[in-house]
């Protein structure tokens, strides 16, 4: 055991969302506005009371620094903003947590937005609203040089070259990833907010239509509109909170120095990203009060299905290479598999907020409120996309 | 209450290739491959090849390099057949084979179309050789050929 003096001395004592919609004709801030006062009247909080401020980089101009003022929140004594999509999400909650729970605030706002679908676009800007892979310019200055004049034009063909190399490496089969959407899909049914709720089948999933070879349809996570926010509050505070704290009990990242358009993935050195995780997964569990059994669900950042099984075998739930085995017999499925996964729908079936609807989520099965609950739900862990440099937390049940 | 609608926006997608931005980390990568010619940075502290051009080595930390001309011949590490295109310069060319080569040299990867491979005949651990693609007055693409072999 490695217990780190802040762990258990900050809480998540507010949730907050918008509808999840394909396309909702709203403002990311506007989204972000709703949701952000949903959570804070969620933990029993007025505005002016929130002095801290945490989200990713990747949004759209003056959408970090000018939050506060254009919400009229309190005074900030404290304000960080991490990078990255779907890699950001865990670690702007937690980067958020560690300000609380380092006494620099007292009730701290995470939060994201995105206008992600096709007709959300709000300008020209790779940020500003659709997908950023379609807004690409006619010179690329950054990594994507490497890769999108050669046909690797979005996540989802980088995806698929990691996830045929898994597959080929540790006989994952299309299966193993149908088993994946499968979970996801049951529990987006049974979830009134969830964007995708028809019940689907393996045969679905393994007959739908081919992106990228071998990644189809169904493999793959939706675009939406939406925003979700929470308040991160002192413990003194999360006691007497109108809900049940969700405790920020664990948290590390992982990356290595050769990250860099995926270059981790491929290279068999010291910096191979199973390295990566591996260190991510023992990191994470080398801190926590909880062994792998005593988790009640996970909530993965599933742009891919494969992706949710890799982030099973980096996080150490099964041994490298056994992820895909590890999907069979409905293992993934709350309440009674081994492992309940993405309990809401994740990014496949309830929205895309580029993860951070899944800290809501966790937030719900703590409190005993999901709509796909585990029994006497104790501990979650969060983590975030591999495809960046990577962290995880465990929240708790006071 | 919040406000819904909202201003016409106005977006069509480039429909050309997107290029390289050569930079001053990596404009002579692409200046050789102009020459048709396959260069890497070979460290001169540890002799290790990297790419993606960068300004030191992380085996060793050197920061001294040259310009290696490599052999160009590699083998399929792993693939993807596209089928969706993403971008409208691709509509015409799905199902499209791209591949992460693994240069024979070593531990160097390199993303690049599979231009003669038939998509059904893709297979980890195929040999291929390097070909150039001119696109662009200044750019040319190192893409790959199945070897003869
Ligand atoms: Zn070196």
């Amino acid at each position: 055991m490695t217990k780190l003096w802040w762990q258990d001395r900050a809480a998540i004592t507010g949730i907050g969302q918008t509808e999840y919609s394909r396309g909702l004709d709203r403002s990311e801030w506007d989204m972000a506005a709703e949701a952000i006062f949903k959570a804070i009247d969620d933990a029993g909080l007025k505005p002016e009371e929130i002095d801290g401020l945490s989200t990713y980089n990747l949004q759209h101009e003056g959408f970090n620094n000018y939050m506060h003022q254009l919400l009229g929140l309190g005074n900030m004594s404290y304000y960080v903003s991490q990078p990255h999509g779907g890699g950001g999400y865990a670690s702007t909650l937690a980067h958020g947590a560690l300000g609380v729970a380092s006494g620099h605030c007292n009730h701290l706002v995470a939060f994201r937005a995105r206008a992600r679908g096709r007709k959300s676009i709000f300008g020209p800007g790779m940020n500003e609203g659709g997908r950023p892979w379609e807004k690409v310019e006619p010179r690329l200055p950054t990594g994507w040089q490497y890769h999108v004049p050669f046909g690797l034009q979005s996540p989802v063909q980088e995806a698929a070259t990691i996830t045929r190399r898994y597959m080929h490496d540790y006989g994952w089969t299309e299966d193993h990833l149908g088993n994946v959407a499968v979970a996801l899909r049951t529990h987006g049914s049974r979830n009134p907010n969830a964007v995708m709720r028809a019940p689907m089948t393996l045969e679905d999933h393994n007959s739908s239509r081919m992106i990228s070879d071998p990644l189809r349809l169904l493999d793959c996570c939706i675009e939406t509109d939406g925003a979700c926010a929470v308040v991160v509050s002192t413990m003194d505070y999360a006691k007497s909170a109108p809900h049940p704290p969700a405790v920020f009990h664990a948290f590390t990242q992982s990356n290595q120095p050769a990250h860099y358009q995926l270059t981790e993935w491929w290279h068999s050195k010291r910096w191979n990203r199973e390295v990566t995780g591996a260190n991510l997964g023992k990191r994470l569990f080398a801190q926590s009060d909880f062994k792998h059994d005593d988790i009640s669900a996970l909530m993965v950042y599933d742009h891919f299905t494969s992706f949710a099984i890799l982030s099973i075998e980096d996080l150490g739930f099964c041994g490298r290479g056994e992820g895909g085995a590890f999907t069979e017999g409905g293992a993934l499925i709350a309440p009674d598999g081994r492992l309940p996964l993405n309990t809401h729908g994740g990014q496949h079936s309830e929205a895309f907020i580029h993860g951070f609807n899944n800290v809501i989520e966790a937030v719900r099965q703590i409190r005993g409120v999901s709509t796909s609950q585990v029994p006497d739900a104790r501990a979650v862990v969060v983590i975030e996309a591999l495809t960046d440099p990577c962290g995880a937390f465990i929240l708790r049940s006071n | 209450m919040t406000q819904t609608g909202k201003p016409e926006t106005r977006f069509s997608p480039y429909a050309g290739l997107p290029l390289p931005q050569p930079s001053w980390d990596n404009y002579k990568f692409w200046e050789y491959c102009k020459a048709h010619e396959l260069r890497l940075q070979k460290c001169s502290g540890c002799g290790e090849l990297r790419y993606y051009p960068r300004p030191a080595c992380p085996e060793c930390h050197s920061m001294e390099f040259e310009w290696t001309k490599v052999s160009g011949k590699g083998t399929v590490y792993s693939y993807t057949i596209a089928h969706h295109p993403v971008l409208p310069f691709f509509a015409d060319k799905v199902p499209l084979p791209v591949g992460v080569i693994k240069l024979d040299e070593g531990e160097v990867y390199m993303v690049g179309r599979l231009m003669d491979v038939d998509p059904g005949d893709v297979k980890i651990g195929m040999p291929v050789q390097v070909m150039f693609e001119d696109v662009a007055e200044d750019i040319t693409l190192p893409q790959w050929r199945r070897a003869d072999d």
